[in-house]
């Protein structure tokens, strides 16, 4: 158990998720912030400094593609590790996502919510 | 010899010289051979009289007189009969000629008795004048009935006459009054009045009229012999003058033509004589070419020309270009045009492919006058309008008469002289039409041997040119069919292509909208199996359970909406004759029925208005449009915000939910009204509402997942069903869409 919670941000639009995620990596001991549009999600991870980020490519109206090109371009986020986390299981995203700078590319159906938690836990102890 | 004898002299060389010419222009003509008889005539009495004008004694002086006059006697009914023979009526008048020249033969009788020159004697200057006979006078009244009568017949042809023929007659019928004055200033002598013939010689005048004619208009058509005997005239001057110079040289320097050194010069002036001669044979040519005979062409060397000319040219225009200009040039005439068969036309059409001077107002008919099409490809020679009066008089068939009339009348209308058929294998292609030429003059007969020669190579060229065109027109065809088919695949690659990106994207979306519940069902069902929930409030658990739940019915919605979209992607979905009857408020009534639960789990107020008399029926697959309705219902009731927190509805408001379904009849339309309060649409947004995959965004902000198909398939049963839907919208007023469907009757 770390002596101190790991801090995730979660961005994601779909409430439905953000209450699975959020009750199973809660459950885990993380403390887990949310935000379901990318705008809000850049300002928390600036003035949150999370130890990782979990992000979704498909949000409203917003390209998530977009927001970790952000993240990675600010020098406050650019060292927060991102992974992200979606159903929009393309092979040109996943690599581009990589070229960006996210560490993993998780297809959430292809994985159930312990699996994401243990690949978190694996991203943060690398640290 | 005295002035008498030489101008009787002259008077028979000039006759004689017409008379061959005339006769060997056309042995046959009537004309011709009429004159020659007349000239036979002048020439026997010009001769004879010279003999007496050198008479020395009196036998042989009346014997010379009796002989002039054998000749003058034939001279009024041979001059008759050439006169019938020029205005064609010889043949009409023929009983008359025969008994004119039976009582001119009795006149022959008498002149070989004392009856008609009785004797000779002196008178004035002559020593040998003739005395009349009793038979004389009867013979001289004779004589001046024949000749006034006939010339009167001459002037009035001359006067019925137009154009051509007009100054042709002109300077014939001039030529013999004044021919015909002058010889009859011999006989006034006979009756002692003392007035010599000094005009004997003026009877030659009606050569001159006649060669005047010749020459000038073309009469009896020999002016090309004339030039011919013009040239050969002059180079039997020419070497009758060498001869002469070459001999008296010969003489004067060496004394004989048969020495050494006359052999010698003789040497150098024999090929000098051929060159002078050589050239003189080409000035004399010009000659008469530039100041007789203006118009006259080289024949060989323009038939070589456009030979050579039609051989290179492959392209029609440029073909059509050359024969007319050539033809124009060479005739020197005023207008001429070319017209081709149009094929592919029936009838044939005859249509203008060069027209150079001719007046396009006044239209020429030609074009579809099948009389002249029919004659020339029967006859397969030149028609000349002037030939036409002679046609008309010579057919006996009442059609060809008004045929040969109508042609002339359009013939002049158009002023065209002559029609030239260009001829394919024997077959009629086309017409050469020639007006006029510049100086007036007719047609020779060697002009038309010219043209009909020229247009028979035309005729080849132009159908050589004819097939070239069709196979190029047949490989432009072709290249355009390969193009158009290039074009074709090249279309139907590209919507290919289209179709598969379409496809690819189609995927992408529809994986992703059944992987989000799919996901968040998998995700709540390993951590029950995990054992994460027991750890988790009863509460939330509960919540856990209901979100799981949803999301599977959510995903029936997905896959059962992506179905539906792919079948009216793959074929648009049209009524048919098959398609039944139904009542729309039927359909209405169901979808009521079923959605009534999800409205009151809102505390949404679902009412139907249904109307009170029956709608009428339309033509409508019920399963389809059940599905239309259902979209738009749900759609109203989804989007409108509950006043409490209820399972899925997670937004709420004060304001409590209102969705009001109702129909009206306008013009045949039914139009149903989905009213209800909720959430709006963005204005930005209504214009692609109905696209597939498209949300808009405070629909997404409501409800992340959604196939974003709905309204698409609502579109798409609507219009198949010949119907329209649109929306009206306010932003977090409420939205109302209008569907409006045709009552059975419109439809076929």
């Amino acid at each position: 158990m770390p002596t101190k919670k790991n801090r995730i941000l979660f961005i994601e639009d779909d409430v439905d998720q953000i209450f699975l995620y959020q009750s199973k990596f809660e459950l885990e001991g993380f403390e887990f912030l949310t935000a379901r549009y990318g705008r809000d999600g850049l300002a928390i991870a600036v003035e949150k400094q999370p130890d990782l980020i979990l992000l979704d490519l498909v949000l409203i109206k917003e390209d998530g593609m977009e927001i970790l090109k952000q993240l990675k371009e600010d020098g406050k986020t650019k060292k927060i590790p991102v992974i992200i986390l979606t159903n929009l299981a393309k092979k040109d995203l996943a690599e581009k996502s990589k070229e960006l700078g996210a560490v993993d590319f998780i297809v959430k159906a292809e994985v159930t919510p312990t699996d994401i938690v243990s690949k978190v836990k694996k991203v943060l102890s690398n640290e | 010899m005295n002035f008498y004898a030489f101008s009787a002299l002259f008077i028979a060389s000039t006759t004689f010289i017409l008379g061959i010419i005339v006769y060997t222009k056309n042995r046959k003509g009537a004309v011709n051979k009429a004159f020659s008889y007349f000239a036979i005539c002048v020439f026997f009495w010009s001769v004879a009289y010279y003999f007496w004008q050198v008479s020395h004694d009196a036998t042989s002086a009346l014997f010379y007189c009796r002989l002039l006059m054998a000749g003058a006697i034939f001279v009024p009914v041979t001059y008759l009969h050439f006169v019938l023979a020029l205005i064609k009526k010889a043949d009409k008048k023929s009983n008359f000629l025969a008994i004119s020249y039976f009582l001119f033969f009795i006149f022959l009788l008498t002149d070989l008795t004392p009856l008609f020159v009785n004797r000779v004697e002196p008178l004035l200057n002559f020593p040998f004048w003739p005395r009349p006979g009793i038979a004389f006078h009867l013979f001289l009244s004779m004589w001046f009935v024949y000749v006034c009568y006939t010339t009167y017949l001459l002037y009035t042809a001359y006067k019925n006459s137009t154009g051509l023929i007009r100054d042709q007659v002109k300077y014939v019928l001039w030529g013999f009054i004044i021919g015909f004055i002058a010889g009859s200033s011999n006989y006034i002598l006979w009756y002692k009045i003392p007035i010599p013939p000094y005009l004997n010689i003026l009877g030659s005048v009606y050569v001159a009229g006649m060669a005047y004619s010749i020459i000038r208009y073309r009469f009896m058509d020999i002016r090309i012999v004339a030039r011919r005997i013009f040239i050969f005239i002059g180079q039997a001057v020419l070497t009758y003058i060498a001869f002469y110079l070459v001999a008296w040289i010969y003489e004067k320097n060496f004394g004989s033509i048969f020495n050494n050194t006359s052999y010698l010069i003789g040497i150098l002036i024999a090929p000098a004589f051929v060159a002078i001669f050589y050239w003189f044979n080409n000035v004399s040519q010009r000659f008469a070419n530039k100041y007789l005979f203006a118009s006259l062409y080289n024949y060989q060397e323009t038939i070589n020309k456009l030979s050579r000319e039609l051989n290179y040219l492959i392209d029609l225009k440029k073909i059509i270009d050359s024969i007319v200009n050539t033809i124009k040039q060479t005739m020197q005439l005023e207008r001429a045009g070319v017209l081709l068969s149009d094929e592919s036309q029936k009838p044939v059409h005859y249509q203008i492919a060069k027209t150079l001077g001719f007046n396009v107002q006044n239209g020429i008919s030609l074009v579809s006058d099948n009389f002249l099409t029919q004659y020339l490809q029967k006859s397969k020679v030149p028609l000349v309008r002037d030939e036409l009066d002679y046609f008309i008089e010579n057919t006996r068939l009442k059609n060809e008469k008004e045929g040969f009339a109508k042609l002339k009348d359009n013939m002049t209308r158009i002023e065209a002289s002559l029609c030239l058929p260009l001829l394919s294998s024997s077959k009629l292609i086309g017409i050469i039409v020639l007006g006029e030429k510049i100086s007036g003059d007719a047609y020779t007969k060697e002009d038309l041997e010219l043209l009909t020669t020229l247009s028979y190579q035309a005729g080849i060229a132009i159908d050589n040119a004819r097939l070239y065109q069709e196979v190029q027109d047949f490989s432009q065809t072709l290249k355009q069919k390969v193009d158009e088919q290039t074009k074709d695949i090249q279309m139907k690659a590209d919507h290919l292509e289209k179709l598969l990106k379409m496809r690819s994207e189609f995927l992408d979306i529809a994986s992703h909208q059944l992987r989000t519940p799919t996901s968040v069902i998998k995700g709540i069902m390993s951590m029950m199996v995990e054992g994460d929930l027991e750890r988790m409030p009863k509460e939330k658990q509960k919540e856990f359970v209901q979100s799981a739940f949803e999301k599977s019915l959510k995903l029936e919605q997905i896959i059962h909406d992506l179905l539906t979209a792919s079948e009216f992607d793959s074929k648009k979905y049209e009524i048919n004759t098959a398609t039944p009857k139904i009542q729309l408020e039927d359909v209405i009534d169901k979808i009521i029925k079923s959605s009534q639960f999800a409205a009151s789990q809102r505390e949404i107020k679902l009412s139907w208005q249904k109307p009170k008399q029956a709608l009428p029926p339309i033509f409508g697959e019920s399963r389809y449009l059940e599905e239309a309705f259902s979209n738009l219902i749900d759609n109203a009731i989804k989007y409108t915000p509950s006043t409490k927190k209820v399972n899925e509805a997670r937004a709420t408001r004060e304001t409590s939910g209102i969705v009001e379904i109702s129909s009206e009849l306008s013009n045949q339309d039914i139009i149903v009204k989905v009213k209800d309060n909720g959430i709006g649409i963005p204005k930005e947004e209504i214009g692609k509402l109905f696209q597939k995959f498209t949300r808009a965004i405070n629909a997404t902000e409501m409800y992340t997942d959604g196939s974003g198909l709905g309204l698409f398939i609502v579109k798409e049963i609507i219009e198949g069903h010949h119907g329209k839907v649109w929306v009206e919208s306010e932003i977090n007023k409420g939205t109302t869409f209008y569907v409006s469907l045709p009552v059975a009757i419109n439809i076929k």
